[in-house]
């Protein structure tokens, strides 16, 4: 199971810099994207699987589950991600789950704070 | 014979007048049986009978007669001249407290006029009726029973419609003799008093023509078959359901208690404190005349602090005093109850109102003067208020009203703020449970409070920018309607499909139920019936209450049961029906917000809070349901878990039942709560603090409380903490017991059987998070205590 899972929404004005801020954590800190982290859309059900979608700018490989992820930086959408987030607490996007633990929600985390919580 | 045949001869051809104007030929015969049947001989009645034959012309009328003839009895024997009063003319009492004579064209007059019914059939039914009351041979009959017997004649006739208009709505007097003479044994929590009496007599009347003549069969029968509940169905016909108000406006421009000033004298805006806390005590006990459900002020505290410029803490105090006290004393709403009210209270300025320019005493509005000048009168406030409820009454009592409404966020847990009244809220909820905590989370509305049991208010739907600024935020629930998810289970017998329709389908008999309250809404407000919601509050003739801002607020109960009958799992014992659950839960939000798109109107899901639908429902399907039925408690002690809460016995810790309670909460957009039940005697200030911190930053929970229970010894009125069957102080057995049923504290000697259960299963936590049992003899005890029926005062 990934230690750091991020979630995002298609329209979220704040999840590009989350985006951005949890990558760089987690290359600085050597996890390993698809594996040990994992970015989760909450209203991506309509994308399609297989296919790069720009998405605020960022364009991201889109699966339909964890398992499927080839190519980085990956997304991965189904109907069922915004009913997994609610069960980590995660009602507003962005949404951080570190270790099964909420760091943060509907907010972009520092990245020192980030490391402190993966440390 | 002789004579006979005299009176025979002068047995007139005259033409006389019935007493439904009819003409009908003289007889003289049936002067001399009815003189006979009054008790005179043959001989007198003869006599007398041969005199009227005499008098009587065209168009004399049959009274006219029947007073001679008394008359001349009268001179030969009085008794027999009143046995023939009596006789001769059946006496009604009338519903207008008056003795007539029956007359069968006032029956056909007002079936017609009621029922609509047509001339020939409304004749029919009236001789049919006289002919009964001939048979039966009665000394006198009541307007009543004229109306029971011609019900019966219309079905006998079928004309079942005609009767559903026709018959009288009331209460057995069996049931009248009991309420009068020893009170209610279905709702204790009403004290025995005239009011109360007057109260419940009222509601069983408004609550059968709610189901007989406004709802219409199908949203009846959904009720009644416990497809749907009709939150406070007393009310449906008359009232709005909840309201949040604005102090402001009051403050502003004074107050007139009928909403008018032709019954009551009208205030000014408040000059001095007193005068200001007053005027916001009255204005929820004026509200609540015109509302079934919760009264309450949002930003209390900080709209009122321009009041307590320059006072000192000791004023202060008192003044929060005074408000509670009033709050909690006003014996007067709906049939002689406290008003149900709530205050929401503030540690600092809200956002929104920093910059907004603060009503003053006297209602002014000073030049470049904000809420945002007056952060060290909020704070004084909130301390105050405070302060008050921590002491609790004369002798020891918690205040029950008005709620005391916390707004929490995260970030002030974040940023150190606010600790000192944050562990002085700790300290209240540790010693009476009293605060209730809302957690602005990220994504909730920035602008919302919650009120009356627990229904979240979206202020920002409500109001306008005008209205924040002019003081005129308000909002509420038009009307609630829980959906019985649980029958929906048994239903579909295990095939989603059919589940999510079968779902659909009851959510538009909820929506029907809501339109139609909408449209009584709207007709009352023009009839004048609700005068304190209908005053005007602009020049261009706003309305003090907005039907289409309101809130159409959908319920749910047995989410849980849903998920057992459906999936054989429930919530706490797996993450795929934890999920499922959340699945259909998110099926009945977007379904709302259909209604939303398509209605325009605030249709909204909540929580519902089901003091009453939540045993109401299971009795309903337990007898229904057999094998497949799915609850708490057996029997007549059955009831259905509320909304999606974790069931209350589930042997699990408190942190894991917070965490999946928590995950349903963003999916309500009315409001939610959970709860957590304490289970140690005296918790720490300091441990209820660091758990708020947690719910608050580590959970998705929006509204909820700590509950203790609580004993009250009814010989000294010592409040000890849990529930006990000795007075720790006095050694009385004669205790009151006290604790949360839903959002509010009531004495548990109110509960139906179904949350009497419940309140013997709830798992207790002691701060650890590990689950507490109550003692066995308490769980006896709590068997002995509550009332009969589903009832419960306040329906919410």
């Amino acid at each position: 199971m990934a230690r750091i899972v991020l979630y995002t929404g298609i329209k979220c004005p704040k999840c590009p810099e989350a985006r951005r801020v949890v990558r760089e954590v987690v290359k600085e800190v050597g996890l390993k994207e698809g594996k040990d982290f994992v970015e989760k859309l909450i209203d991506g059900d309509n994308l399609k699987p297989g296919s790069a979608a720009d998405i605020e700018g960022d364009v991201l490989n889109v699966y339909s589950s964890v398992d499927e992820i080839k190519k980085t930086p990956a997304v991965v959408a189904n109907s069922d991600v915004v009913l997994e987030a609610l069960t980590h607490q995660i009602a507003s996007t962005p949404g951080i789950v570190v270790d099964d633990e909420v760091v943060s929600t509907g907010e972009v985390p520092s990245k020192e704070e980030l490391i402190r919580r993966l440390k | 014979m002789a004579m006979r045949w005299a009176i025979l001869e002068n047995n007139k051809k005259v033409k006389v007048k019935k007493n439904n104007n009819a003409l009908q030929e003289f007889n003289v015969d049936k002067i001399i049986a009815s003189c006979m049947n009054a008790g005179a001989s043959f001989v007198l009645a003869s006599k007398i009978a041969s005199k009227i034959a005499e008098t009587v012309d065209d168009g004399t009328t049959t009274s006219e007669i029947r007073k001679i003839v008394y008359t001349r009895l009268k001179k030969e024997n009085p008794k027999i001249a009143e046995n023939y009063m009596y006789r001769s003319g059946l006496k009604v009492r009338t519903s207008k407290t008056t003795l007539d004579v029956f007359d069968r064209g006032r029956i056909v007059k007002s079936l017609i006029k009621e029922t609509g019914l047509d001339k020939i059939h409304a004749e029919t039914i009236a001789k049919a009726v006289e002919k009964e009351i001939g048979h039966l041979k009665l000394n006198y009959v009541t307007a009543p029973l004229i109306r029971e017997l011609v019900n019966v004649k219309l079905l006998e006739h079928g004309l079942e419609k005609a009767r559903a208009k026709y018959t009288r709505l009331g209460m057995p007097v069996y049931d009248v003799r009991n309420l009068v003479e020893h009170g209610s044994k279905e709702n204790a929590n009403l004290q025995y008093n005239p009011e109360t009496v007057h109260k419940l007599m009222a509601d069983q009347i408004s609550k059968e023509y709610a189901l007989i003549n406004v709802l219409p069969i199908e949203l009846a029968d959904a009720h009644m078959a416990g497809e749907i509940h009709i939150h406070d169905l007393d009310y449906f016909p008359t009232r709005p359901f909840c309201f949040s108000h604005d102090v402001r406006f009051f403050l502003k421009n004074g107050f007139k208690a009928d909403g008018v000033g032709n019954h009551t004298a009208i205030a000014g805006p408040a000059k001095r404190p007193e005068v200001a806390f007053l005027h916001a005590a009255k204005i929820l006990a004026a509200a609540q005349t015109n509302c079934a459900g919760g009264q309450g002020f949002s930003y209390f505290n900080t709209f009122m602090a321009p009041y307590i410029e320059g006072l000192d803490y000791d004023r202060v105090k008192q003044l929060a005093q005074m408000f509670i006290y009033e709050m909690s004393q006003m014996y007067v709403a709906r049939g002689g109850q406290t008003v149900f009210s709530s205050i929401d209270c503030d540690m600092s300025a809200p956002k929104k109102f920093k910059d907004i320019p603060a009503i003053t005493p006297s209602g002014k509005v000073r030049e470049r003067v904000t809420y945002s000048d007056f952060e060290d009168e909020i704070k004084l406030l909130f301390n105050a208020l405070l302060d008050v409820y921590s002491g609790g009454d004369y002798v020891g009592k918690p205040f029950i009203f008005p709620k005391f409404e916390v707004q929490v966020y995260p970030e002030d847990f974040k940023k150190g703020e606010h600790k000192e009244e944050l562990l002085k809220v700790s300290a209240l909820a540790a010693k009476f449970g009293t605060p209730y905590y809302i957690i602005n989370q990220p994504y909730m509305p920035e602008f919302a409070c919650y009120q009356c049991c627990s229904f979240l208010m979206p202020l920002d739907d409500a109001s306008t920018s005008d209205d924040v600024v002019n003081g005129t935020i308000r909002g509420g629930a038009l009307q609630v309607v829980t959906i019985n998810l649980p029958q929906i289970a048994y239903e579909a017998n295990g095939n989603d499909e059919k589940l999510f329709a079968l779902l659909r389908s009851r959510m538009e008999k909820a929506k029907n139920v809501l339109l139609l309250k909408r449209r009584i809404i709207e007709r009352n407000l023009k009839n004048g019936l609700l005068p304190f919601m209908n005053q005007p509050i602009d020049k261009k003739g706003a309305r003090y209450l907005e039907t289409d801002r309101q809130s159409f607020i959908v319920g749910l109960v047995g989410m849980n049961e849903l998920l057992k009958a459906h999936l054989g799992e429930e919530m706490h014992e797996s993450d795929n029906a934890w999920k499922f659950g959340l699945k259909v839960m998110k099926k009945m939000k977007d379904t709302v917000a259909e209604f939303r798109k398509e209605t325009k109107l605030n249709f909204s899901l909540a929580r519902t809070p089901a003091e009453s639908c939540a045993y109401r429902l299971a009795q309903i399907d337990n007898k229904k349901y057999g094998k497949r039925f799915v609850a708490n408690g057996r029997g007549d002690e059955a009831y259905y878990t509320n909304s999606f809460h974790v069931r209350p016995s589930a042997d699990v810790p408190l942190w894991k039942r917070l965490k999946i309670e928590g995950s349903f909460h963003p999916l309500t957009d009315g409001g939610a709560m959970t709860h957590v039940w304490l289970g140690e005697s005296t918790p720490k200030a300091e441990g209820i603090y660091e758990l708020t911190e947690k719910i608050a930053t580590q959970t998705a929970i929006q509204y909820y409380s700590y509950t203790k229970d609580l004993s009250v010894c009814k010989e000294c009125n010592y409040t000890t903490s849990g529930l006990t069957n000795i007075c720790p102080k006095c050694g009385s057995k004669n205790l009151d017991w006290w604790s949360r049923i839903t959002g509010y504290y009531q004495n548990v000697g109110g509960w139906n059987k179904g949350k009497l259960t419940e309140l013997r299963e709830r798992k207790r936590y002691g701060l650890g998070g590990k689950p507490v049992e109550l003692p066995d003899d308490i769980k006896k005890s709590i068997e002995l205590q509550g009332v009969n029926g589903w009832n419960s005062d306040l329906d919410f």
